[in-house]
């Protein structure tokens, strides 16, 4: 993606495939949200918000990838989530009226909407699709905090990164060869999904490539055999 | 939190649901069960399990099984058990489902209240992902300690350091550390456990 001047599309015109929350509004409501809607364009590496300012607005991602993550004490990064095209970002904050609770990192260039947070809590209250939206995205958050929170306390750390690789899968899924995942993760990033450290992530990954579970291209994960990746983290949906 | 007990306890009353007593070692439910309800902690503390380990506990004026009611699934991901006599109310989803699709102001609240309870499980996430190893394998065997409620763990030291995620060598040099503290002692496939309260104490101390 080239650096280029983001003209803001609407979001009653929006092209991203109805994959957003609010792509499934009325247009009344997508109309709602529009005004007073910014936009901007995040280089990879570029911080969209930081863990601890104040909520802005709430952030759309028109095209890209984002990583959200918790700055533990010891420095130690904590990977909460991934958000791709169509992801909303900063809404739980928005929701409690809290400051963010996670730093959001352009992990490829990327353009995010930004929309005000009055627009939004104003079409919440008048929309029950969104509220109905906004709870489903939620129940998914807490599944997916409690797993990781599961996998952090009882899985070893090479079921960990299996289930770390299952997350990237059902996140990004593939490159056009149907094998490559579709996301480039640096050693320190997988071991951060799999709280563990970099040395331990590259030996485990190692022994996946070793035993023909995978094979590794640099930051590219191709994958040769996704059942014994399942199997190995013992996932079950 | 206050609004929304307060919304639970109008739920109960307008629906004239009954309260259920449970014994300490009662299930509400089973991991695996149909989900066809949540469950309103009147009194007591509820266990949540997965398998036969702990993961968190719920007291009162809380609510039990709700992340399974707000998932896709259809079957409770975690079991949920009575750790001291308790008190519940069962509010079956065919209510809940219409309080939130009919009651903005109870569908608010819940928003705030998942929104809250993500924070809280990412915190406790973050603060096990912050405890040195050395505190991770002393919480491990505490907590298994008094899980098993036995002096004796079957645990073997290639086990304990996948658990904890360090090398085998490294566990064995800290099960070694703790050993020559007369905290524990290691035999081939299991660890006898000496002084309960001296780990607990350790634990702290680092």
């Amino acid at each position: 993606m080239k650096h280029q001047k983001l003209e803001i599309p609407s979001c009653v015109d929006c092209k991203n495939g109805g994959g957003s929350l609010l792509c499934s509004l009325s247009q009344g409501s997508k109309g709602n949200l529009t005004t007073g809607k910014g936009g901007n364009f995040f280089r990879k590496g570029q911080v969209i918000f930081y863990e601890g300012n104040h909520v802005s607005g709430l952030y759309c991602i028109y095209g890209g990838k984002v990583k959200l993550s918790k700055m533990g004490e010891g420095g130690k990064e904590q990977i909460v989530r991934f958000a791709k095209t169509g992801d909303i970002l900063g809404y739980r904050s928005l929701l409690s009226n809290e400051s963010y609770q996670a730093t959001a990192t352009a992990m490829e260039d990327s353009w995010v909407c930004i929309i005000s947070k009055e627009r939004f809590r104003e079409t919440m209250l008048n929309d029950s699709s969104l509220s109905a939206g906004v709870l489903e995205l939620l129940s998914k958050d807490l599944k997916n905090a409690e797993r990781q929170l599961l996998n952090i306390s009882q899985k070893t750390v090479r079921e960990r990164m299996a289930e770390s690789i299952i997350l990237l899968e059902r996140t990004f899924g593939y490159e056009e060869d149907g094998k490559t995942l579709d996301a480039n993760l640096t050693r320190s990033e997988l071991a951060d999904i799999s709280g563990t450290t970099t040395e331990t992530a590259i030996r485990t990954l190692a022994q996946f490539s070793d035993d023909g579970i995978i094979d590794l291209l640099g930051k590219k994960i191709k994958i040769i055999d996704i059942n014994q990746i399942y199997h190995i983290a013992k996932f079950h949906g | 939190m206050e609004n929304l007990i307060l919304a639970y306890m109008g739920i109960i009353e307008t629906n004239k649901l009954p309260s259920e007593t449970l014994d300490k070692g009662d299930f509400i439910f089973k991991q695996g069960d149909p989900i066809n309800a949540v469950f309103f902690v009147a009194e007591g503390t509820i266990f949540v399990m997965k398998e036969n380990l702990v993961l968190w506990s719920v007291g009162m004026n809380q609510i039990v099984g709700i992340s399974s009611f707000m998932s896709t699934t259809t079957e409770y991901s975690f079991s949920a058990k009575a750790s001291s006599n308790t008190k519940i109310y069962r509010i079956p989803l065919d209510i809940m489902n219409k309080e939130l699709r009919e009651n903005q102001v109870f569908s608010q609240l819940m928003i705030k209240e998942l929104c809250k309870r993500i924070d809280h499980i990412n915190e406790k996430t973050r603060r096990f992902l912050d405890a040195s190893s050395r505190n991770r394998l002393i919480d491990l065997i505490i907590e298994q300690a008094k899980l098993s409620n036995n002096s004796y763990i079957p645990f073997k030291i290639n086990e304990l350091s996948e658990l904890v995620g360090v090398s085998a060598r490294l566990a064995r040099s800290m099960i070694k550390e703790l050993e020559d503290k007369k905290l524990i002692r290691f035999f081939k496939d299991r660890m006898e456990i000496i002084d309960l309260k001296g780990l607990e104490i350790i634990n702290r101390l680092n």
